[in-house]
């Protein structure tokens, strides 16, 4: 075959195989500009779901974080209330206590027998047990009333530092949510180094292609929802947005005492309205003692009933102003999905290479909100739940990225 | 060397003794029970050990439990003289499940927590102390207020310290003063002249008034340990009125809490209490 390929090679004219060459360089010619454009795609999806993912984890993260401090707040909250409950009790003990001291000194002593006949009522009778028992209870009912009053108020001024805490929280998560998203974006990589040069106008503006000032940015200034544009080395604008959202943190499920403090309050003036009783009896020597028995046990009775008045009761809205008349024993839970959600998008200027542009990512002019064709968009979804609770208090919220991209609503 | 080993000898025999002096008797703990945390309190003047205990048992078993134990030890459970002459517990009358044992001039007062830290356990206090209004068996008043309120703190002039102050609770050490003064006046007060002492104010609450209604006494209804309130008692209760408002400064580290309540019994008119609670 060589042989008569030899023989008859100069019957062959030069040349036949150039327009084969020139179709395959055409072929790779094109094929590199695709390589270039699905790069380009792909390195531009890549950094738009980098931003989506990094800005959704550090939101989440952020927001467990001050789920986690909810949960260890409520736990104070009711170790708060346990304790006022238990001092209250031992209050309470005190003023059932001085009360049976009242009656049994009544008993003991015979009141009414230093009140001989024509004897002034105040005369001897107020140094006896029982008119200074029943001035001791009436003293104890005063300071459960004072314990009740400063307890309802210290609650509602915790959990107010609660709901700031989580506000502020919030706040937080989704400004480093932002952080993330756009220190994520890769536009770092395409700004000049160093720093914008003093009279270079502002950071949003289109002299904004320096790399020292967008990491400033970064640090120092407020990042929030919309559309930022930078210019690379060539002038070339690159947009990149950002949208963080998760629920607001302004709605608790509080449990709250079953009666109103002004009513356990009421109900505790009343009891101390029966001690007042004891006094004049034991001084005008207006009763026996059975009738003292009687009103002690009435005022323990209704003081008892009172204090049981400040168990928990009810679950009840936060943003229902009657809940703050109601002491609040704890918060059951916080109404929010426990969701981070960040969106990205970015739109770039193509490449010029003289000859040829990258055509995609189109170009866009800047105005408005660039269509699906002209930009590279990337969803996360954070769930920061973990196996956290608000109650039983349990520290674990903890973030994941649940969905991306089409699967998130 | 010898006498180092003497010295420390004494030492360690002197703390034991004062150790063995001051602690305070051991009160045994029911089964399956825990003990959550432990403060030392002061109520009206006396000095008392507050435990709360989470526990699997129920809370009955847990009265029987103490019931059983410390009537071995010599406690009696506080009992008042009911109308027939039988004696009836303060447990009975109180409705609320709580117990008190008395032995000399001290007293165990154990009662069930509403609200437990974890969701299947049932959370429980017991508080031992001398009670403050005995010595040596006898009745004697409350201890005059000892320790004085903090310098930096204007008293509303006119107003009187309750004895037995202040006590030390959750909320810090705290007094109870009353006053005859109106509660807008008590807080105009605090606030023109908390500011000079140095304290920052950083929250208030705005003063607020209830009157007793219907309603209100209604709930009562949904009480489960509330007992029943006979009507003479809901005819006195309903229609009454408080008013409250409160304060929180900040000092430092230190946060001051002015809560003023205007309330009192019905016969005798209002009085104005003053909590002031420091931490």
């Amino acid at each position: 075959m060589y042989i008569t390929f030899s023989k008859h090679k100069a019957n062959y004219k030069k040349g036949q195989l150039t327009p084969f060459f020139i179709a395959l360089i055409a072929v790779l010619i094109i094929a590199v500009f695709v390589t270039i454009n699905a790069g380009k795609i792909s390195l531009f999806k890549t950094h738009t779901a980098n931003a989506a993912d990094a800005g959704a984890l550090a939101g989440g993260s952020v927001m467990a974080s001050v789920f986690n401090t909810q949960s260890v707040m409520n736990s104070q909250m009711i170790v708060q209330y346990q304790m006022f409950m238990a001092e209250m009790g031992v209050l309470l003990a005190l003023f059932a206590a001085s009360l049976l001291v009242a009656v049994v000194s009544c008993v003991a002593t015979g009141c009414c027998s230093c009140c001989g006949y024509g004897c002034p009522c105040d005369c001897c009778c107020p140094s006896l047990p029982c008119g200074r028992a029943s001035r001791v209870a009436i003293t104890t009912m005063k300071a459960m009333i004072a314990s009740t009053s400063a307890a309802w108020v210290a609650q509602i001024f915790y959990f107010e530092a609660m709901r700031k805490q989580a506000k502020e929280g919030r706040d937080s998560a989704i400004e480093t949510a932002y952080r993330y998203s756009f220190i994520n974006s890769g536009i770092g990589n395409k700004l000049v180094p160093g720093n914008i040069p003093v009279d270079a106008g502002e950071i949003r503006g289109d002299n904004n292609n320096y790399l020292d000032t967008f990491n400033d940015w970064i640090k120092t200034s407020e990042v929030t929802s919309g559309h930022y544009k930078w210019l690379d080395g060539q002038s070339r604008g690159h947009w990149v947005q950002a949208d963080v959202q998760t629920d607001d943190v302004n709605e608790y499920k509080l449990k709250v005492s079953i009666l109103p403090v002004p009513v356990v309050l009421a109900g505790f003036g009343v009891a101390w309205d029966f001690a007042n009783a004891i006094p004049v009896m034991c001084i005008c020597c207006l009763t026996n003692s059975g009738a003292i028995a009687a009103i002690s046990a009435k005022a323990v009775a209704l003081a008892s009933a009172s204090y049981a008045g400040l168990a928990p009761g009810f679950i009840v809205s936060s943003n229902n102003p009657l809940t703050y008349s109601n002491l609040i024993c704890r918060a059951d839970d916080i109404v929010h999905d426990r969701k981070v959600k960040v969106t990205t998008w970015q739109a770039h200027q193509g490449e010029d290479y003289g000859l040829w542009r990258t055509k995609y990512p189109s170009d866009w002019d800047g105005q408005g909100s660039p269509s699906s064709g002209q930009r590279i968009e990337s969803r996360s979804l954070v769930d920061f739940d973990g196996h956290g609770k608000i109650h039983p208090p349990k520290a674990e919220f903890d973030a994941k990225i649940i969905a991306i991209d089409k699967e998130v609503n | 060397m010898r006498y180092e080993k003497i010295q420390g000898f004494i030492l360690i025999s002197f703390f034991l003794i004062v150790s063995c002096a001051t602690a305070a008797e051991k009160i045994p703990s029911p089964p399956y029970t825990g003990k959550v945390r432990s403060e030392r309190t002061k109520l009206m003047g006396g000095d008392f050990v507050l435990t709360i205990y989470n526990s699997d048992l129920p809370f009955e078993n847990i009265t029987k439990f103490y019931k059983d134990n410390l009537e071995k030890s010599g406690w009696q459970e506080v009992s008042f003289q009911g109308k027939d002459g039988q004696a009836v517990t303060l447990r009975a009358l109180t409705s609320y499940r709580m117990m008190t044992f008395y032995r000399d001039d001290r007293m165990i007062s154990i009662q069930y927590l509403p609200v437990s830290s974890t969701s299947d356990k049932v959370s429980f206090s017991v508080a031992e102390g001398k009670v403050p209004f005995l010595e040596n068996g006898r009745f004697t008043s409350l201890p005059e207020s000892k320790e004085p309120l903090p310098e930096d703190f204007p008293l509303y002039p006119g107003s009187k310290i309750l004895p037995g102050m202040p006590n030390v609770t959750s909320l810090g050490r705290q007094w109870a003063v009353t006053t005859s003064a109106g509660v807008l006046e008590v807080i105009d007060f605090y606030k023109a002249n908390m500011p000079s002492q140095g304290w920052e104010l950083q929250d208030e609450s705005p003063l607020e008034s209830h009157e007793i209604s219907e309603e209100d006494l209604s709930i009562y209804e949904n009480c489960p340990n509330c007992g029943n309130i006979s009507s003479d008692i809901k005819d006195k209760i309903r229609g009454s009125t408080s008013q409250m408002a409160a304060l929180r400064y900040k000092k430092g580290k230190r946060v001051c809490m002015i809560a003023v309540i205007e309330t009192g019994p019905p016969s005798k008119g209002k009085t104005t209490l003053i909590s002031v609670s420091f931490k």
